[in-house]
C-alpha cells in the first residue's frame, strides 16, 4: 500500500464521524416528556415519563420515538406496579416506539412560528403495531427544534386487558401528550 | 492509492446506508434498574417475601387461619375455630418499612421492621439477588400465672424476638425464590431443656400462572434439636390479585400466621390431615395528599 498507515488513521476517523452526518441533519433528544391521562367518573389517572428519546432527520422529515415503559411515574405506586406488571407487561415489552414521518415536510417552513403538521407512522405499544395519523406542532427556538403532539389511543387496540373489577376506573380511551426539544447531533 | 479508496468506500458505505432512526435511539449502555415485583404480597404464604409496602403506602393485612380441616363438614373444615392476625405495615421509603400486628392465637402483639439491604438490579450495574432484614418483637399477653403459677409475671418473660434475613432472586417474570435464615429467641422457655434460641432456614417461592394468579409455597427446616412434637412448617397457597388488594388462600400445617407460631409451633401433619385453611387479604391505602407535586 502506497499510503502510510500514519495518514490513514486520522483520515479514517474523520470519515467515520463525517459519515454519520453525511446526507442528513439529525436532531436528537433523550429526555423528552410524555404523559398519559385516563379520566373516568370514578377517578383520574395520570403518569409522566421524562425519558423519551426522539430523533428527527431534518432533511427528510422522518423521525422516531422510543419510550421506556418502566419510566412512567404514577402518583400511586401501586398503580405503577399494576401498570408494569399487569397492563403493559414491561418485562416482556420494555419499550414503546413510534416510527414515521411528517407529511409534506418539504413544504414546511421551519421557524420560530408554531406550524401545524400531520404525522404519519407506526406506533408500537405492548408489542402491537398500529398505523396512526395525528396532528402535531413544530417550531424552532434557541437553535433547537421543538415538537408537540397530543392524541388518543384505545387501550383495546393494543391488546391491553383490563379486568372487570377495575373496568370503571380505567378509561377505554387514553389521552397521550408528547413534547420534545431536539438538539443538533 | 486506488485500492485504499475502494477499501475506504466499502468501510464507510454501511454507515451511509444505516438510516433506521430507531436503531440510533437504542442506548449502548443499558441503564441499570432495580428488579421489582418479585412477589405480589409482602408475604409468600406465611413467610416474609422480598416485598415491602411502597413508599407512603399503608398496608392493612388480615390473616385468617381456621381450625384443622380434619373434622370436615362438622365444623366446616375448621371455619368454626377461626383465628386472626392483622397488621398495619407502612412503607417509609423504598427501602424501609415498619408495622404493628396482633394475633388472636396466643394473644401476641408484635412490632416489626422490614428493610431492603441489597436490591436485585439489572442492567449495567447488575446484582443477582436481593437481601432483606426482618426483625420482630412479640409480646405474649396471655394470662400467664394461671398456666405457669410458679413463673414470675415479668414483662420481659413475655417477649419473643424474630430476626430473619430474606435472600432471594426473581429468576424470571414468573419464578421467584428465596431462602430465609431465621433466629427465634424466647425470653421464657417451658422447661430448662428448651433452648432460648432456635435457628432455622426457610425456603419459599412463587410461580406465576398468569398476570394475576400465582402459586406459592414456603417451608422451614430446623437447625439443631427440637422436641419430638416439632413439625417442619409447610404452607402452600394461591395468590389472586385484584385492583387494590392481594388475596391469598392457603393450606398450612401451622395454625398461626405469626413468625414464632408457624416456624416453631407447627402442629399439623400433611399425612394425618391436621391441616389449616386460611387466607390473607391485604388492602393498600395511599397516605399521600392528592395535590402533592413531588411525583
Amino acid at each position: 500500500m502506497p499510503v502510510k498507515s500514519k495518514n490513514i488513521i486520522p483520515l479514517c476517523f474523520y470519515l467515520f464521524f463525517y459519515s454519520f452526518s453525511f446526507g442528513k441533519e439529525l436532531f436528537i433528544t433523550r429526555d423528552g416528556n410524555i404523559d398519559f391521562f385516563s379520566s373516568t367518573p370514578i377517578e383520574d389517572i395520570k403518569a409522566i415519563n421524562g425519558q423519551v428519546s426522539c430523533v428527527l432527520n431534518k432533511t427528510t422529515g422522518e423521525f422516531a420515538f422510543q419510550v421506556p415503559v418502566k419510566g412512567f411515574v404514577f402518583k400511586n405506586a401501586l398503580m405503577q406496579e399494576h401498570f408494569n406488571e399487569n397492563y403493559l407487561e414491561s418485562d416482556l415489552y420494555p419499550k414503546s416506539v413510534f416510527k414515521g414521518k411528517i407529511i409534506d415536510w418539504k413544504k414546511i417552513d421551519l421557524s420560530d412560528k408554531v406550524v401545524d403538521v400531520v404525522i404519519d407512522g407506526e406506533l408500537t405499544i405492548h408489542g402491537v403495531k398500529k398505523k396512526i395519523k395525528e396532528s402535531g406542532k413544530i417550531w424552532t427556538a434557541e437553535g433547537k427544534i421543538k415538537g408537540e403532539c397530543s392524541f388518543d389511543i384505545a387501550v383495546a387496540d393494543y391488546d391491553i386487558k383490563i379486568p372487570r373489577i377495575v373496568r370503571d376506573n380505567i378509561a377505554k380511551i387514553i389521552k397521550i401528550s408528547v413534547d420534545v426539544s431536539l438538539k443538533r447531533k | 492509492m486506488k485500492l485504499f479508496y475502494v477499501i475506504l468506500f466499502i468501510y464507510i458505505s454501511p454507515l451511509l446506508s444505516q438510516d433506521d432512526l430507531l436503531d440510533m435511539l437504542d442506548d449502548d449502555s443499558e441503564k441499570s434498574e432495580f428488579v421489582d415485583s418479585a412477589f405480589k404480597g409482602t408475604r409468600v404464604v406465611n413467610a416474609q417475601s422480598l416485598e415491602i409496602p411502597k413508599p407512603k403506602i399503608l398496608q392493612f393485612m388480615i390473616q385468617h387461619r381456621f381450625g384443622s380441616i380434619e373434622n370436615g363438614f362438622y365444623d366446616l373444615f375448621g371455619m368454626d375455630y377461626a383465628t386472626i392476625r392483622f397488621d398495619f405495615h407502612y412503607g417509609l421509603t423504598d427501602r424501609i418499612s415498619f408495622g404493628v400486628g396482633r394475633s388472636s392465637l396466643d394473644k401476641i402483639y408484635d412490632m416489626f421492621l422490614k428493610t431492603k439491604l441489597i436490591r436485585q438490579t439489572s442492567g449495567s450495574k447488575s446484582f443477582p439477588f436481593s437481601v432483606l432484614f426482618y426483625s420482630d418483637i412479640g409480646i405474649d399477653t396471655k394470662r400467664k400465672p394461671e398456666i405457669y403459677p410458679s413463673v414470675k409475671d415479668n414483662f420481659s418473660n413475655r417477649l419473643l424476638y424474630v430476626n430473619q434475613l430474606i435472600i432471594g432472586r426473581k429468576f424470571s417474570r414468573n419464578l421467584s425464590l428465596e431462602i430465609l435464615p431465621t433466629l427465634v429467641h424466647r425470653n421464657l422457655v417451658p422447661t430448662n431443656d428448651d433452648d432460648h434460641d432456635q435457628a432455622s432456614i426457610g425456603i419459599a417461592g412463587r410461580f406465576k400462572l398468569s398476570n394475576r394468579i400465582s402459586i406459592n409455597a414456603d417451608y422451614f427446616i430446623p437447625i439443631g434439636d427440637r422436641n419430638e412434637n416439632y413439625k417442619n412448617s409447610l404452607a402452600v397457597g394461591v395468590d389472586y390479585e385484584t385492583g387494590g388488594h392481594v388475596f391469598q388462600v392457603m393450606l398450612a400445617n401451622a395454625q398461626g400466621p405469626y413468625e414464632y407460631t408457624f416456624i416453631e409451633n407447627a402442629s399439623g401433619d400433611f399425612s394425618s390431615g391436621t391441616l389449616y385453611l386460611g387466607f390473607n387479604i391485604s388492602r393498600s391505602f395511599t397516605l399521600k395528599s392528592e395535590d402533592e407535586k413531588s411525583w
